[in-house]
């Protein structure tokens, strides 16, 4: 059986974009959409979605007001925040008032789809951004082990070349590509793993076993 | 300063001066003169008695002698020609050299001594006073030249002789020896018996003395050089001897030697002394006596003028001084008069003094409406509580000086801002007489300084907004843009025929990690704009969260203890104390090399307290301007939003043990 969805984003062009993701899938069905709070009351019980992909800054009522309330009357129905923001406060406010996963926008095609599966399985789920935001309430004071960041194959070949002591240049040769990107491939790198100089990288690089051990 | 009076000053005084001292010095002289000339004239008109002692002694002598020689004659001419008679006679008169007896017919009858002499004629008509019968009186006849007249012959006007020629002095009586028969005796005179006399009274050296007949002849000198017989040299005598039988006179003679005479005729002989001094002897002793005047008063008169000198010399520098000095009070007068800073003087109680014009123009009072009013009455404005007042009188009672703000009340009642300085002056003893009050309105400045701080606070406001605004439409537009971009970039990879997709994917790839990385920077300036979360959920949530970032972003380790803080405060402080927060993170990661930084934020009875403590590098905190993490411009926006707000703030910083910001606002006192 397929999953109702209803996508509440006010920004047009990405509710757009999300709704062409979802209908790949064939399991989903987008059954409704909206760019402002109180329609979703009203479509919600219209349409009696499974899902609602829930905007955390919407005009008329606001993501947080309006998932407490929709969770108020459909308890059933599972809330999925989406948000540019990945602050701690809006990760647990959302989550108090009843969501049940929070993505970032800036990862919403991914992670949209691997959080509509958990919250289908009933699961919960964090955006790699989200869980890291709100690490330190989970664990007392961010001890908890950090979720292995996944680096996309590319990245993991730029990583490795840094942690062999190429330059940028030198890397933009090598795979053919403007210096500009390599370094684009490095800060994301570097912000994903929370690293923030070449010898860090390297020792990373080492221990995942990206790069053998000299 | 002009030059042009000083030095008409001083010239005066040197002119002054300098008459002065000439007036003195020919006032000396010519009363030294003058003395000089009154003793020389007494010593003159002394030497001339002395000179007319010596005449009369001379004459007295001179008479008494040739009374004895009357009487002789008289006594031997009575006893007739008895040569022992004249022997007898000749004994007795040291000063007769012999007695003769006339005959008849002038010839020597009788002579006392040689008889050769006897028959040696004698004209009786040569001798003085001529008469014209026999008279029993003494006549005197010319000088003769010889021992006796029996080998000498008389002198004449027209031959003298010269005085060494022993000579003597012929004097003739005519004897009555009965009714009718006169006898002529004629005794020779021995001159060298009168000149010894004259001598020992009148040194030679020290002038002369002359014997003349009334016809002016010379009979003898005690001056070896005059010439018996001769008449020069007498004229005058002769010529006043009529009406005078004495004078005195000073004669110019040869060769510019000028000598006093005094003369004296006998009272009853035909006889004048001459007593001739020489004037310049006579006046040795004046002119001794003169010169040593003239050394002491010439002393006297160098010493005091010496003195004179040294005074003026003194009275000059110090008329300098005094001109310096004046004109530096006037300088100062003027300065303190044009001064553009208000100035006034008042006693112990606060009454006017003295006002300067600017302290008119401030306080709209003219001057005489202040002079000895009370500045109380005049300026209280009433705006400061009485305990501002009590402060100020107690500071300068104290004799410190007071600085300060004031509100005061113009002559119209008008108010007005001033800085004022307030100076006690103390008297020699120490206590303090009067106050010196500068002030300056800064009535303007206190305006244009709100102004300014309405202005500044607009702007931030302005500033607030606007970076509120581009965080909002980053977020709510450019950053769904780029997730729509991504999640259509997915959809079209997926779309790719699968031989395709494999060429591509690396390409994919690369503009995946493009999207991701601007979206990165887009949450990174959004979050630095103004972060959604602060006006969101408050304070504490955007300190967390943007320590957070900040963490991820530079690797150093954040701290945020924002227990006890509550979630909402007033949105301005919310924004000054975020800024705050983030211009002290961004030092510590920009300048500070700090590895940690412990952030804390409190409140505690309506007062928030900000910490920020880093172990960084540090500064020099005396000149955050010009360190070389050239921090200061971030320092200086932190500090003066904080004093917007009304708050306190305090940056301690020492090289190499790290910063720490202390801000504290009282959340009542946030000016909106």
């Amino acid at each position: 059986m397929k999953q109702r969805v209803l996508l509440a984003d006010d920004h047009q062009l990405f509710r757009e974009a999300l709704r062409s993701l979802l209908e790949k899938d064939p399991e989903l069905e987008v059954v409704a959409e909206t760019g402002d709070g109180i329609d979703v009351i009203r479509l919600t019980r219209e349409t009696s979605p499974d899902i609602v992909c829930m905007d955390v800054n919407m005009p008329g009522l606001n993501g947080i007001e309006t998932t407490r309330q929709v969770k108020a009357t459909w308890p059933g129905v599972k809330v999925i925040a989406l948000s540019a923001y990945c602050d701690q406060r809006y990760v647990l406010d959302m989550i108090n008032a009843g969501a049940l996963a929070y993505v970032t926008k800036a990862a919403a095609g991914v992670e949209l789809l691997r959080a509509i599966e958990s919250v289908s399985g009933n699961r919960s789920y964090l955006c790699p951004d989200a869980l890291d935001s709100v690490r330190g309430v989970l664990s007392g004071q961010g001890e908890a082990e950090k979720q292995s960041p996944q680096l996309s194959a590319r990245e993991r070949e730029v990583l490795r070349h840094v942690a062999t002591g190429l330059t940028s240049a030198q890397i933009a040769e090598q795979l053919h590509i403007a210096a500009s990107t390599v370094e684009v491939h490095r800060r994301n790198i570097m912000r994903k793993l929370d690293l923030h100089n070449v010898a860090e990288l390297t020792r990373y690089a080492i221990r995942c076993g990206i790069v053998a051990n000299p | 300063m002009p030059a042009g009076p000083r030095a008409e000053a001083s010239r005066r005084r040197r002119a002054t001066f300098f008459g002065v001292v000439a007036v003195v010095i020919s006032g000396t002289i010519a009363a030294t003169a003058y003395t000089q000339w009154r003793l020389r004239a007494e010593a003159i008109s002394r030497q001339l008695d002395a000179a007319m002692m010596y005449a009369r002694n001379f004459e007295d002598h001179l008479t008494l002698s040739l009374d004895v020689l009357d009487i002789t004659v008289r006594h031997v001419g009575a006893e007739g020609g008895e040569f022992e008679h004249y022997a007898d006679a000749l004994r007795s008169a040291p000063y007769l050299r012999s007695l003769s007896l006339l005959g008849a017919d002038g010839k020597t009858i009788v002579a006392s001594s040689n008889p050769r002499n006897v028959g040696v004629r004698v004209e009786p008509r040569s001798f003085q006073p001529a008469t014209s019968g026999p008279l029993e009186i003494l006549r005197v006849g010319p000088p003769w030249i010889g021992r006796d007249f029996h080998e000498g012959r008389p002198v004449s006007t027209a031959r003298p002789e010269p005085a060494e020629t022993t000579g003597f002095i012929a004097i003739l009586r005519q004897v009555h020896h009965d009714e009718q028969r006169w006898a002529a005796l004629v005794a020779a005179v021995n001159p060298g018996y009168f000149i010894n006399h004259y001598s020992r009274g009148v040194m030679p050296e020290a002038g002369m003395v002359d014997l003349l007949r009334y016809d002016g002849m010379l009979l003898l000198s005690t001056d070896e050089g005059r010439h018996p017989g001769s008449q020069a040299g007498n004229e005058r005598i002769v010529g006043q001897i009529d009406r005078q039988e004495s004078g005195q006179y000073v004669e110019e003679g040869d060769e510019g030697r000028a000598v006093l005479v005094a003369y004296r005729a006998s009272r009853y002989y035909p006889f004048i002394v001459v007593v001739r001094l020489d004037k310049a002897r006579a006046l040795a002793a004046w002119r001794e006596e003169a010169k040593r005047t003239a050394a002491i008063v010439s002393l006297a008169l160098l010493a005091a003028l010496s003195l004179a000198g040294l005074y003026y010399r003194r009275l000059e520098r110090t008329a300098r001084e005094h001109e310096a000095v004046e004109a530096e009070l006037k300088l100062r007068g003027t300065a303190l008069g044009v001064a553009a800073n208000a100035i006034v003087i008042t006693d112990r109680d606060g009454s006017v003094k003295w006002a300067n014009p600017a302290f008119c123009d401030l306080s709209g009072y003219a001057l005489d409406e202040t002079l000895g009013r009370n500045l109380r009455e005049l300026l209280k404005s009433g705006r400061h509580a009485a305990e501002f007042y009590a402060d100020m009188w107690d500071t300068i009672l104290a004799g410190k000086v007071w600085q300060g703000e004031i509100i005061n009340r113009r002559k119209d009642g008008s108010l007005f801002h001033e800085d004022q300085t307030i100076t006690p002056v103390r008297d020699a003893s120490g206590a303090i007489r009067e106050f010196i009050a500068v002030k300056q309105d800064i009535t303007q400045r206190k305006a244009s300084e709100a102004r300014m701080e309405e202005l500044s606070r607009h702007l931030v406001t302005l500033q607030e907004g606007s970076r509120r605004r581009l965080s909002g439409e980053l977020h709510d537009r450019t950053s769904p843009n780029l997730a729509a971009i991504r999640i259509n970039l997915d959809i079209l990879a997926a779309a790719l025929p699968a031989h395709q997709a494999s060429d591509l994917h690396a390409r994919l790839e690369d503009t995946r990690a493009l999207i991701e990385d601007t979206a990165a920077s887009i949450r990174e300036i959004c979050s630095d704009l103004r972060p959604a979360v602060l006006d969101y959920a408050g304070l504490p949530a955007a300190l967390d969260s943007y320590a957070h970032q900040f963490s991820r972003r530079t690797g150093i380790v954040v701290r945020v203890d924002c227990h006890g803080c509550a979630a909402r405060l007033p949105p301005d402080l919310e924004t000054v104390f975020f800024r705050v927060a983030q211009e002290g993170l961004t030092n510590c990661a920009k300048h500070a090399r700090a590895e940690r930084v412990n952030l804390s934020l409190r409140q505690s009875g309506g007062k928030v307290v900000l910490n920020v403590t880093d172990d960084g590098v540090g500064f020099a905190s005396a000149r955050p301007g010009t360190s070389a993490q050239g921090s200061g411009l971030g320092i200086v926006i932190m500090r003066e939003l904080v004093e917007f707000s009304g708050g306190r703030f305090a940056l301690e910083s020492r090289p190499g043990n790290g910063t720490h910001i202390h801000v504290e606002i009282e959340i009542g006192k946030v000016q909106k």
